[in-house]
């Protein structure tokens, strides 16, 4: 047996402890959140044991839940807002949700000093827990809860330059203070989804707000020849043996592509995409995150387009108005919107902004971050001047005439063939030229027309701008 | 009290890494030639080792309030005095980086154990004590005995016998078969088997490394691993197979054998990945344990879970939940410190073990004895991998097998048999060192009659390196041809019967005799040993795991964040 044998062995087992070592320190230093928040994990009740739940707090500083401790130690989680935030914030005693589930791991845990611990060890009481501000606006919030109404859909709101959202409404929406309950009531009833987060979770036929992207596609697919488009819209239009209408038998008689967006001409996009090349279309849907996760840490769910080459002519035509077997949540909507008014460029929408300890030091800080670009600077401008005129000349001028311009589409997604009933969408941003925060709005049987929406985005932007003077 | 509780235990969450990445340097300080046989560098490692415990023990004892730790740890302080202290004073040529370490692992294992089960702390606490006790004896059996070198086949026999017994005489712990009971006492005859082998391989191939003798040896190798593999023993398999590798490319220096080892155990993997469900449960776990957390993947879903908690500076003894890992005293130890003790605390008990390691390696590399030589390479081999298996496993980075940290985890044969081995090195360090200065002697006395006659002079290679083995043959490369005459003389007088390098002058003298072993054909191989395959979560899963009481909360609790919502069915208006 050699030295050097024997040395090659030592070095041998010297570099697989290496590897040893550093894989244990990569996945010491990537995953400790992770792996405290996992609900199969039993330290989370040993954390909670020694310390108290600690409080939410919305952008401005309310309490949005917090922990109150009795005489006899017995603790009560109290959401001050009730209903307001119910899917936001969440709850926490029934398993989490929220943001009670995102930041569970800050609130639980404790960066009290440890004189303060000791003298809690000595009183026999636990320590504080973290305090998590989120990036919610009281005000807003509000706002889009009185506006949705008795409406069941979603509202979300962000700001367009950091991604920070806003506000986030669900209706149907519940009680945290009484999920204990109304737990089983929930539960077992088969029908029910109001623990359903519907603007994250929510999966809606997009109708003519998926018109964005088969604009953006015909474009890509036809980079100068857009700007001729022209088509004749008789209220109605046939490829093969199928036929597909415009929204209430309107004819738009000849439209460009810009008119063709503005006034949600269904013939005209069913005719763009009898043309379109569906595999490049494809490569469009990925990019723009159809069937991903989206990047962002509330639980959601992914959006689907049901793309082949072999295709009807109508579903081809469904598929390119935004009808067919398109799901969307309205997140991802949202998110593509906000993209469109950034530039191109995402940002990762966010709702936890800091934490802090109980004496009001900065433990941790989550800034803006950039996921990356869905389409060019080029496209995302020609995408916003489509968008304007549809407020300026479109089917969204109860819009215009206010101190801002205001960047949107509508949409009116039949989501049952038998009943005339129509879900509202609407999809935008304020101002146009400089935009500052991004609307998305779902209501769901709202009617016969997409109007609905509308004076919902008027009084959300009104109450934001209204918000800044 | 109440105060000094929070204080105390916030101290040494970041004292102990600190004070174990200082020992873990001084090891690694004893390993260079010029700090070896420094005395003081010991002593600062037994400071080490004593504040430790105390910080440990001061822990246990103020969070819990139990006066039962005060007992323990006066019990097991006399017992690390012992081996650090004692057993120098005994043997005083003794290897103590190798007892420091040993009684830092073990201390360290005691007092996690304690935390999981106190009774479990006590018994294996016994059991060490008699470890000791019978494990103190090797070294002078060592020095005694001649004829360890003799008995190759007898060893094979036994080992094969042994590991057969489980099959005939065996209980299934937790699937597999690994333990035999006899007079009420149980054991694994895998752990004892272990040592045999080493001893089997070392006779084997000690004189002659031909191809003949490797074929002979694979089929006795096979035989154990297959057998292991048949218990459902992967961990076992896998240690024997890759000690097996390592020894045979080390003794014919061929490294072709370890191109047919690593072409032929990828192959039995597969093989037994195809054959076995046990093999492919353990893989399934270790590539996606997250969708199999309920069964398949709990065991190391929760080992993660701990190590990850537990961060970098741990939880704090008592303080964390190390019961949640199933079978977390003899699978999952390496878990359960990291958890407590904090990660920073595990890396500084790896780089210990390696200086175990390292240390042994040295040693190996002095020693001109094949026999000696390749038993304490062999014993080095199986130490570092088992680690390197029970700690990759439980961090996901390799399947997991299921096998004992050692001197850290819970289990009496484990223990015992990694005492002997770490004695047997103590022995053979011990009669190397002992012989090289009778050879010095020698050489000094030689020196003399030459000085009288005129002649040239010897140069006592070696001094002040402990154990370069000038006894035992080459003597280093005499100065003058003419010491080749005295040279033979002083291994014949060493005791030490035609050691291999002194016959055939290996070192690089000779090389004749380097080509004659060489002669072997290449790429011969003939290892077929199934194992490299499955090592997975704990074997056997989905009996009694202790997930019970928790998984009893109502259905909300357990579900995701995102499977709550579920409960309103997914929406699709």
């Amino acid at each position: 047996m050699s030295r050097r044998g024997i040395a090659a062995t030592s070095v041998f087992f010297g570099v697989l402890f290496a590897a040893l070592i550093g894989y244990l320190a990569y996945f010491t230093s990537t995953s400790e959140e992770e792996m405290i928040n996992n609900s199969y994990n039993s330290r989370q009740e040993i954390l909670l044991s020694r310390n108290y739940r600690g409080t939410i707090y919305s952008g401005d500083g309310e309490i949005l839940a917090q922990t109150v401790v009795d005489r006899e130690q017995n603790e009560t989680r109290v959401y001050p807002y009730g209903r307001l935030f119910s899917h936001v914030v969440g709850y926490s005693t029934r398993g989490r949700i929220g943001v009670e589930a995102l930041s569970n791991y800050y609130l639980i845990n404790t960066h009290t000093s440890l004189s303060n611990r000791a003298e809690n060890d000595m009183a026999g009481v636990k320590n504080p827990g973290d305090s998590v501000y989120t990036t919610l606006d009281v005000e807003l919030q509000r706002q889009a809860d009185s506006l949705l109404g008795s409406y069941q859909g979603a509202i979300v709101v962000t700001e367009v330059s950091t991604g920070k959202v806003l506000a986030m409404v669900s209706h149907p929406d519940f009680d945290p203070n009484e999920i204990g309950e109304i737990w089983d009531s929930v539960v077992e009833s088969e029908t029910s989804s109001v623990l359903l987060n519907r603007a994250t979770q929510g999966l809606y036929p997009p109708g003519s707000t998926f018109k964005i992207v088969t604009a953006l596609e015909y474009m890509r697919q036809n980079p100068t020849a857009y700007e001729e488009y022209s088509f004749q819209c008789k209220g109605h239009f046939e490829a093969g043996d199928s036929r597909i209408g415009c929204f209430n038998g309107v004819r738009h008689g000849w439209v460009d592509f810009d008119s063709s967006f503005a006034n949600s001409c269904n013939c005209s996009f069913a005719s763009m995409g009898i043309g379109l090349d569906w595999e490049m279309f494809q490569d469009t849907l990925d990019e723009l995150l159809f069937g991903e996760s989206l990047p962002m840490t509330m639980p959601h769910s992914k959006s689907s387009v049901v793309l082949s080459e072999d295709m009807t002519e109508a579903e081809k035509m469904q598929t390119a108005f935004g009808q067919g077997k398109t799901q969307v949540t309205p997140m991802h909507l949202h998110m593509i919107t906000s993209a469109i008014a950034k530039g191109g460029i995402l940002m990762k929408p966010y709702v936890v902004d800091h934490v802090e300890n109980d004496e009001g030091q900065r433990v941790k800080s989550f800034e803006p971050s950039i996921y990356g670009r869905l389409m060019t600077g080029e496209e995302a401008a020609v995408l916003r001047e489509l968008m304007t005129s549809v407020v300026e000349n479109g089917n969204g001028k109860k819009l215009s005439g206010e101190e801002y311009t205001v960047a949107g589409k509508t949409g009116s997604a039949e989501f049952d063939e038998s009943k005339k009933d129509c879900h509202a969408w609407f999809t935008g941003f304020a101002p146009a030229q400089d935009p500052e925060i991004c609307i998305t709005i779902i209501l769901e049987k709202a009617g016969n027309s997409a109007d609905y929406a509308i004076p919902i985005a008027k009084g959300l932007f009104r109450a934001y701008f209204d918000g800044k003077k | 009290m109440g105060q000094m509780r929070e204080y105390v235990t916030e101290l040494s969450r970041y004292a102990l890494p600190l004070l174990m990445g200082i020992y873990a340097l001084c090891g690694f300080l004893c390993l260079t030639d010029r700090l070896e046989k420094k005395g003081f560098i010991y002593v600062i490692q037994n400071l080490l080792l004593f504040t430790i415990q105390m910080l440990m023990f001061l822990d246990l004892a103020l969070v819990s309030k139990n006066a039962d730790y005060a007992f323990l740890y006066l019990f097991v302080q006399v017992f690390l005095l012992a081996v650090v202290l004692v057993v120098p004073l005994i043997y005083e040529r003794a290897n103590r980086l190798l007892l420091n370490n040993m009684g830092m692992l073990m201390g360290i294992g005691l007092c996690v154990i304690s935390r999981i089960s106190f009774q479990r702390a006590v018994k294996q606490y016994v059991i060490a004590l008699i470890a000791l006790i019978v494990s103190m004896f090797i070294p002078w059996l060592m020095l005694q005995i001649r004829f360890w070198k003799k008995l190759t086949w007898v060893y094979g026999f036994i080992g094969l016998l042994l590991l057969g017994a489980v099959f005939v005489l065996g209980d299934v712990t937790r699937g597999s078969m690994l333990t035999i009971e006899l007079w009420k006492v149980s054991f694994q005859p895998s752990e004892l088997v272990k040592l045999i082998f080493v001893f089997f391989l070392a006779g084997a191939l000690w004189d002659s490394a031909s191809f003949r003798r490797v074929a002979a040896t694979a089929l006795v190798a096979g035989a154990y691993v297959i057998t292991l593999v048949v218990a459902k023993d992967l961990g076992s398999a896998l240690i024997f197979f890759v000690t097996y590798v390592f020894v045979v490319v080390a003794a014919t220096r061929n490294w072709l054998y370890l191109l047919a080892g690593t072409v032929g155990g990828g192959g039995a993997a597969y093989v037994a990945y195809q054959l076995f469900a046990h093999v492919r449960t353990r893989v399934l776990a270790w590539r996606d344990p997250w969708t199999y957390i309920d069964f398949q993947g709990y065991a190391i879903t929760q080992s993660l879970f701990a190590i990850g908690s537990g961060n970098w500076f741990g939880m704090g003894l008592l303080k964390g939940n190390p019961g949640a890992i199933p079978f977390v005293e003899e699978d999952f130890t390496f878990s359960a410190v990291c958890e407590e003790l904090g990660v920073a605390f595990g890396i500084g008990g790896l780089l210990v073990m390696l200086t175990s390691f390292f240390a042994m390696m040295k040693m190996a590399s002095r020693i001109r004895d094949r026999f000696y030589q390749t038993i304490v390479y062999g014993i080095g081999i199986m130490y570092v991998f088992q680690i390197f298996l029970t700690v990759g496993g439980g961090i996901r980075l390799i399947p997991l097998t299921g096998v004992t940290l050692p001197f850290v985890s819970y289990g009496g044969s484990s223990l015992m048999v990694t005492m002997m081995m770490f004695f047997i090195v103590q022995g053979i360090y011990m009669r190397l060192q002992q012989e090289g200065e009778r050879y010095n002697a020698r050489v000094a006395g030689q020196n003399a009659e030459y000085a009288q006659a005129g002649g040239g002079r010897i140069a006592p290679r070696g001094n002040g390196r402990p154990g370069t083995v000038q006894g035992m043959g080459t003597g280093g490369r005499p100065a003058a041809p003419r010491a080749a005459e005295p040279r033979k003389a002083a291994a014949g007088a060493s005791g030490i019967r035609g050691t291999v390098s002194g016959s055939t002058g290996s070192g690089g003298t000779s090389s004749g005799s380097a080509g004659a072993r060489r002669s072997a054909p290449r790429g011969a191989g003939g290892e077929g040993n199934p194992s490299a395959e499955g090592r997975g979560p704990g074997r056997g899963f989905g009996d009694g795991v202790p997930r019970g009481t928790y998984r009893a909360g109502e259905a909300g609790r357990k579900k995701d964040d995102s499977r709550a919502g579920k409960a309103g069915s997914r929406h699709r208006p």
